[in-house]
């Protein structure tokens, strides 16, 4: 039998078995209401790309996924755009410092750098009204924002 | 309109020593210790990969007897990880490891996340103590 996909983990305690749903990416992407819960694996062979999100105005609450650099130290620069400054983020990379959280400040992009090393990571999700982020990046300052 | 999911509930599993991960426990939550001494989990090796298989494992007791290996069986592991220090902990940072040592110094509910996308696990890693998750 076919394992559920899906980001919800389980509907009862005994359910087991699922499988998250994994999107490789290489070039520029809408991201879709539907891609909600899936896993986007970052490569960027062919030149910088944008990664479009949904808009402030077409949020909806509990949308979410992740984004997982698979090539190591990407060919070019990848950028996570929200088109308006609604992205609070938090992130910890080597740096003894807030890197390049944004303190209270949203921004439009995150953008993940060609220093970037495989396995560096970004979950994303929305209440509705903001994107909340959390990144994690072996290299310090890999991720930026603006 | 996706799907909302209400009174969801994690699958959780105290596991107290060796074990071998199944296709089946993908989705799991593995609450780790090691009262009988140093002991091994072990990740469904590189040919059995399942793409979307997904771990989470927790430091349940606190500075564990035993080490505890998270085993791949071959260097098929690439994450980050943050722990205490200042600096890149034990992140793969490229170069992709085989395990994942959770040492006796760790803490309750350090925590570990592994998916794998079926050709390589991708871990996060959080730690409250320096250096007490090692790689290998």
């Amino acid at each position: 039998m076919a394992s559920p996909v899906g980001a919800a983990i389980a509907q009862n305690p005994d359910a087991s078995g699922v499988k998250l749903n994994i999107h490789s990416l290489d070039s520029a992407y809408t991201v879709l209401q539907s891609d909600s819960g899936k896993v986007f694996m970052i490569s960027a062979t062919g030149g910088d790309q944008a990664i479009t999100l949904p808009v402030a105005a077409d949020l909806q609450a509990g949308w979410n996924c992740k984004f997982v650099v698979l090539e190591d130290t990407p060919s070019n620069v990848t950028t996570l755009a929200a088109g308006s400054a609604i992205i609070d983020f938090v992130m910890k990379d080597p740096g003894g410092d807030a890197s390049n959280s944004t303190a209270g400040t949203a921004v439009s992009n995150i953008i993940i750098g060609e220093t970037c090393t495989q396995g560096d990571v970004i979950n994303l999700f929305t209440d509705g009204v903001t994107y909340y982020a959390e990144g994690l990046s072996g290299i310090n300052d890999a991720f930026t924002t603006s | 309109m996706g799907r909302v999911f209400f009174d969801t509930r994690k699958n959780v599993q105290d596991q107290d020593g060796a074990y071998t991960i199944l296709s089946s426990d993908s989705g799991k939550t593995f609450m780790l210790s090691s009262s009988g001494g140093a002991c091994e989990i072990t990740l469904p090796v590189a040919a059995n990969l399942e793409e979307g298989s997904f771990y989470k494992f927790i430091v349940k007791e606190d500075t564990p007897t035993g080490v505890i290996t998270i085993a791949a069986g071959s260097a098929i592991l690439d994450g980050v990880q943050k722990d205490a220090g200042g600096d890149a902990a034990n992140s793969s940072a490229g170069t992709a490891v085989s395990n994942l040592v959770i040492g006796t110094a760790t803490k309750q509910g350090d925590s570990i996340d592994i998916f794998t996308d079926g050709t390589t696990y991708y871990f996060e890693c959080l730690s409250s103590t320096n250096n007490s998750i090692t790689t290998s």
